[in-house]
């Protein structure tokens, strides 16, 4: 893989509070952090680490209460609900433990929907023949196995061409041999298309195919180790 | 909206038939209701008013024994008057193959007010000799343009040739005596002539048609146009002070006054009922899009994290009421329009000759249907607010469980003798707040629709029980001629052992406030009674008058007012205090003793005769004096046929009503049960038997059903005098109904419910607590 020299996520002192009435937790605290284009970065820690608001503090999927984050040149925090959205629809995808899909569309109309966010994807027959489920068109999510919806939920994602992937736990709901072939295709958008991708786990073996690994503790970055020599994600097994 | 979003809505409202049904219905029935009265009220409107405008419908009339050329020119030179006619109105005879038809005859000196509309022939014309007859009749009677006819009129005979078929606006509502109780179309006729053509020795005009010049409008009358006919008429009665002269506004023309009764009492069943379904209808909307929004929390969440903005998930999600709505307003309206408006539309017809009569669509049925779109989306919107609000994050997070207890309850010393069962429901009723609103309101609008129509049936078939049994228990009632003199009308009273009436048509004022009302004096006797509001038997008092409850609501009367009223022919005005309030089924009005009405120097002059004695019908044709001969068993049937339009009404309603019951209740139980299925999975986890499990759902709804019905049979009751009190201008009710009504509409809203609630709660027997518990997906 080519060195990375530019970053496209940059964190400087992101801090997260959810208050609930009197009750007050603060879920992420001072966190700095650089996440650099083409990079697989696997976050790491316990539930309740913060890896998950992590995760969607980056994406705009919520508010960081403080700190700045930039994605490129653009400080995120400072974009507004609307502008928000897009930077969602048209540069991050995102790719949940319970896949998420709509349970009302079939596998084509799941990844079509994107187009309805106005923005140019890819053709939806090309986006399910990368995942190896073009013939699966025309089922419905509860017409398919967890891997094939998750493999779905990723053409969904990657039809966008976004410039980040997210995903969170992406294999919780996965077998072994299912979870493999899942982390193999978010290992090749990172690879072959040079795609950033952040992925949240509690899974310590998925640190051995990240370029950079980010140990979460109590809402702080505890550790972020290199890794030179990534595997292949088919190598893993667990 | 988007095509993957707009397949997802639809798959989605399949995935939710039941609940989405239940609003479709709700639309459906409201705009069925409300487009078929609209369709026919509108088209009757519109129609009459072309047809006025088209052939210049009188303003108003002056009628008299005998009116001279002179007379003409003083009003005439009226300033307020644009134009008036002579006209000598009398019935008559024509023979067609043998057989004596009646035939109403006009001979005029213009056609320029209330004009004749040419079908066939040859227009009016002066100089023209012949005779244009009733399009209605002729064909009927098989009349052509240049048939030869045998008439016969004020007893000599004679022949015209036919020069036109037409139709006049006079007759739009037209009974030829007061033999009939509705109009027959085509038994007998009207015909209009030259005044030269009349076959007696001189003709007297007994009526002046009168066009004004600042009333512009022909059917629906504004303020200033009736201000301007009470003006002139005030002016005219000044101007024949001493001349027995009856003035007829345009608005108390018997035509009109039976459109507007018509369209009226439509107008009030158009508003009351798609009212009420389109408030089931929202209801039904908060049920279910609440819950839908719920179990589509995550897809929510995943819109928005996908970069949806957050219009366009509202849009999308408002969109499944308004397309529901729209789909049962447009279907409900088209299906209104061909059944029960086609329907009312014939009957109609069979009483009303008008030729523009049509169905027509207005813009308040527009008007309506968007406004229930905007409400629906309205309501849509509050409903899924809360969620859709949210940040993506937020929303993805599965919702914490309510904390809440059962209140203040839990502290009071009730609390600890309750079962589990009951603590359980209190708590659930605490916690879902809005879902047993929701509920109870859904049972309160089923049963007060349930009772407004099993109560509107029973009042409107008991209004001749009412008038016949016991108002006017007389077997017949004989009408007599105007200026009939009272000895005559004594001695009938003496021979059928009768009772002495006098009723007319006049004016009745309280300051400026005037009305067209009868008067009634009552000679003694117990043929002719009064009732109050609560059906006590009520009698006149000596020194004043009773007043009908819709008069005195009208007039805004109240007991110890002075009214006063005018007798044709008498210059001075009657003054009198009001003593009591009775309630008149129609003909409303004020009623007096005869010996009051002398005591302030009114002369008896009596014009009906209430008999049990029988009266031979032959004395209308034998007698000169007697004009009608009316028996009860008679008009009792032509009640029932009259109202046969409002029973067709009443029944749609009714059978709308259950259905709407079935889905209201199915809707809400299933709704209920949906939210609440894994408490039961956990309860039946926990160990309770199906059998517990069921009573625990059952003690809640019938709860709910208890409250919904006792609350619905109030609103019911109110909605029902409401909607009778309002339905016809001229008609009232005492407004007690039987337990019958009461006792259907608890036992079809409460069966309904608990045979819903029952298999409903059944399916906690096949519940699959695995899958119940496994998530809120």
């Amino acid at each position: 893989m080519e060195e990375n020299t530019k970053a496209l996520i940059r964190l400087e002192k992101v801090g997260k509070i959810y208050k609930n009435g009197p009750v007050v937790y603060e879920a992420l605290h001072d966190v700095d952090l650089e996440i650099m284009e083409g990079e697989l970065v696997v976050i790491l820690g316990p539930s309740g680490s913060g890896k998950s608001t992590l995760l969607n503090v980056v994406g705009g999927l919520d508010a960081a209460t403080g700190g700045k984050i930039y994605f490129g040149d653009e400080e995120i925090t400072a974009f507004n609900d609307e502008r928000l959205g897009r930077f969602r629809a048209k540069d991050v995808g995102i790719i949940f433990q319970f896949y998420n899909l709509v349970p009302s569309l079939t596998a084509y109309e799941n990844v079509d929907l994107m187009s309805d966010l106005g923005i140019d994807i890819m053709d939806p027959i090309d986006a399910l023949k990368l995942v190896g489920l073009a013939d699966k068109k025309d089922n419905f999510p509860s017409q398919m196995s967890g891997g094939q919806q998750q493999r779905i939920a990723i053409a969904r994602a990657i039809a966008k061409k976004p410039r980040l992937l997210l995903c969170d736990e992406p294999t919780g709901a996965l077998d072994t041999h299912t979870g493999r072939e899942v982390l193999k295709l978010l290992q090749d958008q990172s690879r072959i298309d040079g795609r950033t991708v952040v992925m949240v786990t509690h899974n310590a073996l998925f640190a051995e195919i990240a370029d950079k690994v980010i140990m979460v503790k109590n809402g702080t970055i505890d550790e972020i180790i290199a890794n030179d020599k990534p595997k292949d994600a088919l190598e893993l097994d667990w | 909206m988007s095509k993957n979003l707009a397949k997802k809505l639809i798959r989605d409202l399949k995935e939710n038939l039941v609940q989405f049904l239940a609003i479709f219905l709700m639309c459906f029935f409201a705009m069925f209701i409300m487009e078929s009265l609209d369709s026919v009220v509108t088209g009757m409107g519109n129609s009459v008013d072309e047809y006025f405008t088209l052939t210049n419908f009188m303003d108003m009339s002056v009628a008299a024994e005998k009116f001279s050329k002179e007379d003409m020119s003083l009003i005439l030179n009226l300033p307020s008057v644009k134009n008036a006619e002579l006209r000598y109105t009398t019935n008559g005879k024509i023979n067609i193959r043998g057989e004596e038809k009646k035939l109403e005859f006009n001979f005029i000196e213009e056609n320029n007010i209330s004009k004749m509309m040419l079908s066939k022939g040859t227009h009016y014309d002066k100089d023209l000799q012949g005779i244009w007859i009733d399009r209605y009749f002729a064909e009927a009677q098989g009349i052509e343009v240049g048939d030869s006819l045998s008439l016969k009129c004020d007893g000599v005979a004679f022949d015209e040739i036919v020069k036109g078929i037409i139709e006049n606006p006079d007759h739009i509502y037209f009974k030829i005596d007061n033999t009939y109780t509705e109009p027959k179309v085509g038994e007998y006729g009207y015909a209009f002539l030259d005044s030269g053509e009349y076959p007696g020795s001189e003709l007297h005009y007994d009526t002046i048609y009168i066009d004004l010049k600042n009333v512009s409008n022909q059917f629906n009358l504004t303020d200033n146009d009736k201000k301007e006919i009470e003006a002139v008429k005030f002016e005219i009665q000044n101007l024949f002070a001493n001349t027995n002269v009856t003035c007829e506004s345009k608005k108390d023309n018997g035509a009109h006054q039976s459109i507007h009764s018509d369209i009226e009492s439509n107008e009030t069943l158009e508003i009351v009922f798609p009212c009420l379904f389109i408030s089931i209808a929202l209801l039904g909307i908060v049920s279910t899009m609440t819950r839908l929004v719920l179990k589509q929390r995550t897809i929510i969440g995943t819109f928005k994290a996908l970069g949806f903005a957050r219009e366009t998930v509202f849009i999308h999600y408002i969109s499944y009421s308004v397309f529901v709505c729209l789909m049962g307003c447009v279907l409900g309206a088209v299906a209104g329009w061909y059944t029960l408006g086609a329907y009312i539309f014939d009957v109609f017809r069979l009483y009303y000759c008008n030729p523009f009569a049509r169905l027509e669509i207005s813009p308040r049925v527009i008007i309506v249907i968007s406004l229930v779109l905007l409400m629906s989306a309205l309501t849509n919107y509050l409903s899924c607010k809360g969620i859709l609000s949210q940040r993506a994050s937020e929303i993805l997070r599965p919702e914490p469980p309510a904390v809440s207890g059962a209140g203040f309850i839990e502290k009071t010393f009730i609390w600890k003798k309750l079962s589990f069962a009951s603590r359980w429901n209190v708590r659930d009723i605490n916690r879902n707040k809005v879902r047993t609103v929701a509920g109870i309101i859904g049972v309160t609008l089923c049963t007060a629709l349930l009772l407004t129509a099993f109560g509107m049936d029973e009042l409107d078939k008991g209004v001749s029980k009412w008038q016949y049994t016991r108002l006017t228990p007389a077997n017949f009632e004989i009408g007599f001629a105007p200026n009939t003199s009272y000895s005559t009308v004594y001695d009938y009273s003496r021979r059928y052992k009768g009772q002495m009436v006098e009723k007319i048509q006049t004016d009745v004022n309280k300051n400026d406030e005037k009305g067209l009302y009868y008067v009634t004096v009552m000679d003694e006797g117990n043929l002719y009674r009064f009732q109050d509001a609560s059906g006590k038997y009520v009698g006149l008092p000596d020194s004043g008058v009773a007043v009908s409850s819709k008069v005195m609501e009208e007039m805004e009367l109240r007991i110890g007012d002075i009214i006063s009223f005018r007798i044709p022919g008498v210059k001075e005005k009657f003054k009198a205090k009001i003593y009591s309030v009775f309630k008149a089924p129609d003909e409303q009005g004020i009623a007096m003793k005869r010996k009051f009405f002398e005591s302030i120097n009114g002369e008896f002059k009596p014009n009906l005769l209430y008999t049990n004695m029988t009266v031979p019908k032959r004395y209308i044709t034998e007698r000169e004096e007697i004009i009608s001969v009316f028996e009860k068993e008679e008009y009792i049937r032509a009640m029932k046929l009259k109202s046969a339009a409002t029973d067709q009404e009443v029944y749609y309603i009714m059978i709308i009503a259950v259905m709407l019951g079935i889905v209201v209740m199915y809707n809400l139980g299933i709704l209920s049960f949906v939210e609440k299925i894994r408490e039961v999975a956990t309860l039946k986890v926990l160990g309770f038997s199906t059998k517990n499990i069921r009573w625990i759902l059952n003690q809640q709804s019938i709860i709910i059903d208890g409250i919904g019905t006792v609350i619905g049979l109030i609103l019911g009751k109110q909605i029902l005098v409401f909607t009778m009190s309002n339905i016809d201008y001229s008609t009232d009710y005492i407004y007690k109904i039987s337990f019958k009504p009461y006792l259907i509409s608890i036992m079809v809203s409460f069966i309904l419910s608990i045979t819903v609630n029952a298999i409903i709660s059944s399916r906690a027997k096949t519940i699959n607590m695995v899958e119940a518990l496994k998530g809120v997906e």
